[in-house]
């Protein structure tokens, strides 16, 4: 009799471990899903959490709107990364300890996704990042994805432009920090391959409290326009002394000069007039007239509550693009059934790849309903089509904006993915 | 030659705000042994009283004055209320070091928290440079170079001409000496953390109207070439940091106008180990080491 209760206790042991076990995996019916958005909430680059946080919480809105995913509802929950990999790396560590509900990640700045991406391949959680960094190109990390175009790609496009505003002379003027270096070697390639003169290239050491000889250095040089990537402060001082010193020529910017950051530091350094009147954005296009568009813009202004001055990221990429990715992933578990991350990662690009079978999708709503269906689908998003490689890695065209005095951002022209690709050669 | 006279200029302006923070920074730590890592920290904040009162139409130059008296209030008030008690209780001079450090956490967090994560700029009215010989400078950048001077005379004037300078000067060499002789050592220290504390708001806002956008972390980023200028100079030397300052910022501009800007720092912090080597207390080395906290 003893034995037989040991073997009822063992046996309700093993059930009990292996439900326990099972409620891990597939997050239990009533607990809600956590989105991390582990981005800078502190630091130099404060500004990108606030601006994942307008993806985040918009999608978040319409999946739980929706009825949320597999009976789950979801949650966004921002983690300062700080900026710094020896910041991120031990709150990436305690994130991934503490939250047993997390099920995926937007995260992995320039400044620290080497350090955090392969902390999220071991803990098989999902992260989708913005970096923009080439290492990612070939990575073969499983995990990890990318919707943007890597900075590479940023740099061929912002040379692209300079040829199609029609400059012939052109320098180029990065900071030395990790994000912007990532498209400076690409730029400079794109400015020779497409024919362009190469007035002269810097490298600024970011944070300095002057740029007055390097100013004057680029103005001898005499160059029609500057392809530039820097963070707010290092192009507000650089910009107000180029400009102290003569005049200041076109610019040619990247997304950075989109956050309201940016151009509050160099409105207040160069003017607002000023800048309008010279900086052209190249940011990787979407046209903000499509449905997914719409849909996100809708959500967005309704989620003032958790996102201060929603507006403001409207014509934001970078928000956009996590926005989607969040959708993405809520859509990849209802394909996969399945909250666990480790099953629902190899269902994100047989979602958003396309097919002739697949019916396009550019809600969470008709995406959802489409799979309960039975359907195949493809997610096209609020940034347009997203197709992955085969590491993870999607890119799309470029557009060439002007801000316009209101604030928004105006399209001015256009660059197709080939356009960006002649550049490369 | 006038790549080389510009950039002398352009270092200059560095040179003067660099020279002010400095000699603030130095002066305190000569008097009262306490190495103020949160020097920074008052800086932003000071620059954040002079943008709250410019956003109202106040003229920035104004905004200067009214700075530098917070600054001396804030400094002051940094040392009687929360440095003093801590050394007061025996906290040694590294103990010390961990304490402003946190200060400088807690000034420079709290700022962020009230004002945001944004830029900030002055109005300060046109910018455009004067030419004059080989020199480039916005007439900003003069009134700096002038501030810093009539700073650098008056701060001479103190320490040699004036009962206080003297007794500030004694403190510095001999602290058990000078309260032997009857100075009012509590009192020379309170000063002289109001002196710092002027220069420290009068260099916040030079810096920020000269890099035309700062933000709440601003001046504690600036604090490293601080500490530097201060350093080569001879730690707890006004004169010292005078010089260090003049040398940090010459260098660096030189640097840049000639070689890769991105490794100006490299040039001037590789100067400024050089000289260490050669004279390990810096060019005018004055402090006791050994010396005690003075509360």
């Amino acid at each position: 009799m003893t034995r037989i209760n040991a073997v009822f206790v063992a046996t309700a042991l093993v059930l009990a471990a292996s439900a326990c076990s099972s409620s891990g995996s597939q997050q239990g019916s009533a607990s809600t899903l956590e989105f991390a958005i582990f981005h800078d909430y502190s630091g130099p680059n404060a500004a990108y959490g606030p601006e994942a946080s307008a993806g985040c919480f918009p999608a978040a809105r319409v999946i739980n709107a929706a009825g949320g995913v597999l009976g789950h509802k979801i949650s966004c929950v921002p983690v300062d990364a700080k900026g710094d990999p020896a910041d991120a790396v031990p709150a990436a560590n305690r994130l991934i300890a503490a939250s047993p509900s997390l099920v995926g990640v937007l995260g992995g700045g320039s400044d620290d996704a080497t350090a955090v991406v392969p902390l999220f391949e071991q803990a098989r959680i999902p992260i989708f990042s913005t970096t923009g960094q080439d290492s990612f190109d070939h990575a073969r990390y499983h995990y990890f994805w990318r919707i943007l175009s890597p900075d590479g790609a940023q740099g061929y496009a912002m040379a692209a432009a300079a040829k199609k505003l029609g400059y012939t002379r052109v320098a180029t003027v990065f900071g030395n920090d990790a994000a912007a270096q990532g498209s400076a070697p690409t730029a400079i390639a794109g400015v020779h391959a497409l024919g362009l003169s190469l007035a002269a290239s810097q490298s600024l050491a970011v944070g300095q409290p002057s740029y007055r000889s390097e100013a004057q250095r680029i103005g001898g040089a005499r160059p029609q326009a500057i392809i530039s990537e820097a963070d707010p402060q290092t192009s507000a001082t650089y910009f107000a002394e180029v400009a102290q010193l003569g005049t200041l020529p076109g610019l040619i910017t990247d997304p950075v000069s989109q956050e309201p950051n940016w151009i509050k530091a160099m409105s207040g350094a160069v003017g607002s007039a000023t800048l309008r009147a010279k900086d052209t954005a190249v940011v990787a296009y979407a046209p903000a007239t499509t449905l997914a568009y719409r849909a996100y813009t809708a959500a967005l202004l309704a989620s003032k509550s958790v996102v201060p001055g929603p507006a403001q990221w409207d014509a934001d990429l970078y928000s956009v693009a996590d926005y989607d990715s969040i959708v993405i992933m809520a859509l990849a578990m209802i394909a996969a059934h399945s909250t666990s991350p480790a099953t629902y990662n190899s269902f994100i690009s047989k979602i958003t790849s396309p097919s002739a079978a697949a019916t396009i999708v550019h809600t969470f709503a008709a995406g959802k309903a489409a799979l309960q269906a039975g359907k195949r689908i493809q997610y096209i998003g609020a940034v347009g089509p997203t197709v992955f490689n085969q590491w993870h890695n999607s890119g799309q065209g470029f557009a060439m904006e002007q801000r316009t005095v209101s604030g928004s951002w105006r399209v001015v022209n256009v660059l197709t993915a080939a356009e960006v690709v002649a550049a490369s050669r | 030659m006038s790549t080389l006279i510009s950039a002398i200029g352009f270092g200059c302006v560095t040179a003067a705000i660099l020279a002010i923070a400095a000699v603030g920074f130095t002066l305190q730590f000569s008097v009262s042994n306490v190495l103020n890592l949160a020097f920074g920290s008052v800086m932003t904040t000071c620059g954040f009283v002079a943008y709250a009162l410019n956003s109202h139409g106040i003229n920035i130059w104004i905004c200067v004055v009214i700075a530098a008296g917070a600054g001396g209030l804030l400094s002051l008030g940094l040392n009687s209320l929360l440095y003093g008690p801590f050394i007061r209780h025996g906290t040694n001079l590294f103990g010390m070091v961990i304490v402003t450090i946190a200060t400088a956490l807690i000034i420079d967090r709290t700022t962020q928290a009230i004002v945001g994560p944004g830029f900030f700029s002055y109005v300060v009215g046109s910018s455009q440079a004067v030419r004059f010989a080989d020199f480039v400078l916005t007439p900003e950048q003069i009134a700096t170079i002038v501030l810093a001077l009539a700073a650098m005379g008056t701060i001479h004037w103190l320490l040699r001409y004036t009962r206080m300078g003297k007794s500030m000067r004694a403190l510095a060499s001999n602290v058990s000496l000078a309260r032997a002789c009857g100075i009012p050592t509590r009192r020379v220290a309170n000063i002289a953390w109001v002196t710092s504390g002027l220069l420290g708001g009068v260099a916040g806002v030079l810096l920020f109207i000269d890099t035309t956008t700062f933000s709440a972390t601003s001046g504690s980023g600036f604090l490293i070439v601080v500490i530097a200028a201060a350093v080569v100079g001879g730690i707890g030397s006004p004169y010292g940091a005078m010089a260090g300052a003049f040398l940090v910022g010459v260098t660096s501009e030189v640097a840049a106008a000639y070689w890769n800007p991105e490794l100006k720092d490299v040039v001037a912090f590789g100067l400024l180990a050089a000289i260490l080597l050669v004279r390990p207390k810096g060019i005018f080395a004055e402090i006791a080491t050994e010396k005690e906290v003075v509360g």
